[in-house]
């Protein structure tokens, strides 16, 4: 499903990722794991193109994405990648269900078919009621709940958190991982980028990797 | 097909930066408000211009001493009736009438039934009134009227004569004529006690009119009767024009001066965009970025939402300018356009715009705005946004 080759990446005179290889395959649960600056996150936003390496290979389902064009990355994305950002990222002046929509506007989709994958998403994160409420007034693991379901709701193979439970509290944590849990059922590949330990004995988990100085220790 | 959804997703996006944007259409709305108001008086004023300089005589010859004008005698309308091509003259009584007690000037004409069409826009008085019954009395405009009733004059006005005499005169009527800017001033007396209150003599008169059927021998006509007399002076109906545009030119001048003021604080405003684009921004961009779209769907997302800011603002503007020019009749701006006399004539602008006045509007306010604020955000959307998402 991934595959990465020989991948460097600088920023100016730092060497944020050093001759990374590693090959993820198809529904896997992996965990990155290392220290703040280690470079989980750079990694990341490799695989998810929105950055470019300044060199090596990545193929995410079979696509050079390296080498393609900010507007192919984009709709690589689209297609193939639900991202989990530590800081969520949401729109908090809109509510829940212009967030959880926001991926698929660009592809006019019909109304019903809106209604009902949100609708399913929303029940399935529990946060049904929540659907007109804005954003910036949920509480944080609600935030979080709307993130994942805004990551799914473009039916991705790939899910990329980064730093997911930063800003949770354990019993919140505990949660998410319970949904990375369900998620993985369903065939998904999984990445997380942490710090966590929570996750670093999961049964569930089938990788761990640990990068220090932008560098993965076996 | 229209996708919808970008459409409302615009809308919803405009409370992202809620404050800003309100603060940018309040701008946008003011710089729209100036431009339309001024747009909407000076067609107008063009408008009303035009339609008095239609009905300009040919030619007005008058006497002019050490750059003074002089009352004209009676003999040179045989004089001119002799130069060929002229059709008829007429002599015109008229002259200013200082209003001390409210500060302004009033225009005395001199009418009587035999000439009374030769000032066109004032022919409705004719037909209104019978100029028979004029003698003592006399028919006052609108603003006149108004003046008058302030000072409680309201049945008869009391005129000094240069020879410090009073000349009570019955107020019989007031019009309104179609031209409100002409008419506004003006009291029409009989020739008679317009001479008395201005103080020409017998055998004179202000000016005369000249009436020349053939519009291409004016100006030959003007020369020879400028070679009958040294003093005299010869205005021809091109020469009036072009006075009145000057005049307008020169207030639009002075409008000009604080329109370029508005203008340069909207282009702070536009700079300020194009230079920079706040964190909130840059998020906004970088978002939409990593959850799929492409640069070209974001920079059409930023293109509605700044387009509902601006045609919004612009909608608004026009609404306010035209309440403000043609319900609240400029208060104000109008000085600068009207002020130009003692005289503050109660002219009520009349709405005479064409489709133009708006695109011209739209072109100079929209299209800048929505350019200030794709430009950032596409410089945004095709920078690695990696770095702003974390």
């Amino acid at each position: 499903m991934i595959k990465i080759k020989n991948l460097y990446k600088n920023f100016k005179d730092k060497v944020a990722l050093k001759d990374i290889n590693l090959e993820i395959n198809k529904g896997e649960v992996v965990v990155l794991k290392g220290k703040s600056g280690s470079g989980k996150s750079t990694l990341l936003s490799l695989i998810s193109a929105l950055s470019k390496p300044t060199s090596g290979e990545i193929i995410v389902a079979d696509e050079f994405i390296s080498k393609l064009s900010d507007n192919f990355a984009s709709r690589f994305r689209l297609e193939n990648i639900g991202i989990i950002f530590q800081k969520y990222n949401l729109f908090n002046q809109l509510t829940t269900f212009e967030n959880i929509i926001s991926p698929l506007i660009p592809l006019n989709p019909s109304k019903e078919e809106l209604e009902v994958k949100v609708d399913k998403l929303l029940k399935d994160f529990d946060i049904e009621d929540k659907k007109e409420i804005k954003v910036k007034h949920l509480s944080g693991g609600e935030q979080q709940r709307v993130a994942i379901a805004r990551s799914l709701i473009n039916e991705p193979k790939i899910i990329l958190a980064d730093e997911p439970t930063a800003n949770l509290d354990k019993n919140l944590s505990l949660e998410f991982i319970n949904i990375i849990k369900n998620l993985k059922t369903k065939e998904r590949t999984i990445i997380i980028a942490t710090h966590d330990s929570l996750f670093f004995d999961l049964d569930f988990v089938d990788k761990v990797y640990e990068l220090e100085g932008g560098e993965l220790c076996f | 097909m229209i996708n919808r959804y970008f459409l409302e997703f615009g809308l919803t996006t405009l409370y992202i930066n809620k404050t800003k944007n309100l603060f940018i259409a309040g701008v946008l709305t003011f710089l729209v408000f100036l431009v339309m108001s001024f747009m909407f008086i000076s067609s107008s004023i063009k408008y009303e211009l035009k339609t008095v300089s239609s009905s300009m005589p040919d030619i007005i010859v008058s006497k002019t001493i050490a750059s003074k004008q002089r009352d004209i005698e009676l003999d040179y309308i045989y004089k001119i009736l002799d130069i060929k091509g002229v059709k008829d003259v007429i002599p015109r009584v008229w002259g200013f009438y200082r209003f001390d007690k409210a500060g302004v000037n009033f225009t005395i004409i001199g009418l009587d039934n035999f000439d009374y069409d030769y000032i066109k826009p004032l022919k409705r008085i004719a037909k209104l009134y019978n100029f028979n019954d004029l003698n003592s009395s006399m028919i006052v405009g609108e603003g006149v009227k108004k003046i008058l009733d302030k000072a409680y004059y309201k049945d008869e006005f009391s005129f000094i004569t240069p020879k410090n005499k009073i000349k009570n005169v019955k107020i019989i009527g007031e019009f309104d004529s179609d031209i409100s800017l002409f008419s506004n001033d003006v009291i029409v007396l009989k020739t008679a006690l317009a001479k008395e209150i201005l103080g020409i003599k017998k055998n004179y008169v202000t000016d005369l009119v000249v009436e020349v059927p053939n519009k291409d021998e004016i100006q030959t006509i003007a020369t020879k009767i400028k070679l009958l007399n040294p003093y005299i002076k010869v205005l021809t109906m091109d020469d009036i024009n072009q006075k009145y545009q000057e005049i307008f030119d020169y207030k639009s001048g002075v409008f000009l001066a604080l329109f370029l003021v508005s203008i340069f604080t909207f282009f702070i405003v536009v700079s300020e965009r194009l230079s920079g684009v706040s964190s909130e921004e840059k998020k906004e961009v970088a978002i939409l970025k990593a959850i799929g779209w492409k640069i070209d769907e974001i920079i059409y997302i930023k293109f509605i939402e700044s387009f509902y800011v601006a045609s919004i603002s612009f909608i608004l503007g026009c609404f306010l300018a035209l309440f403000y020019v043609y319900v609240l009749d400029g208060v104000y701006l109008r000085d600068i356009f009207l002020g130009f006399s003692d005289f503050k004539p109660s002219f009520e602008f009349v709405y005479h715009t064409d489709i133009s006045v708006y695109a011209v509007g739209f072109f100079i306010t929209v299209p800048i705005y929505v350019a200030s604020v794709i430009i950032p955000s596409w410089r945004v959307a095709v920078m690695d946004v990696d770095e702003v998402l974390r």
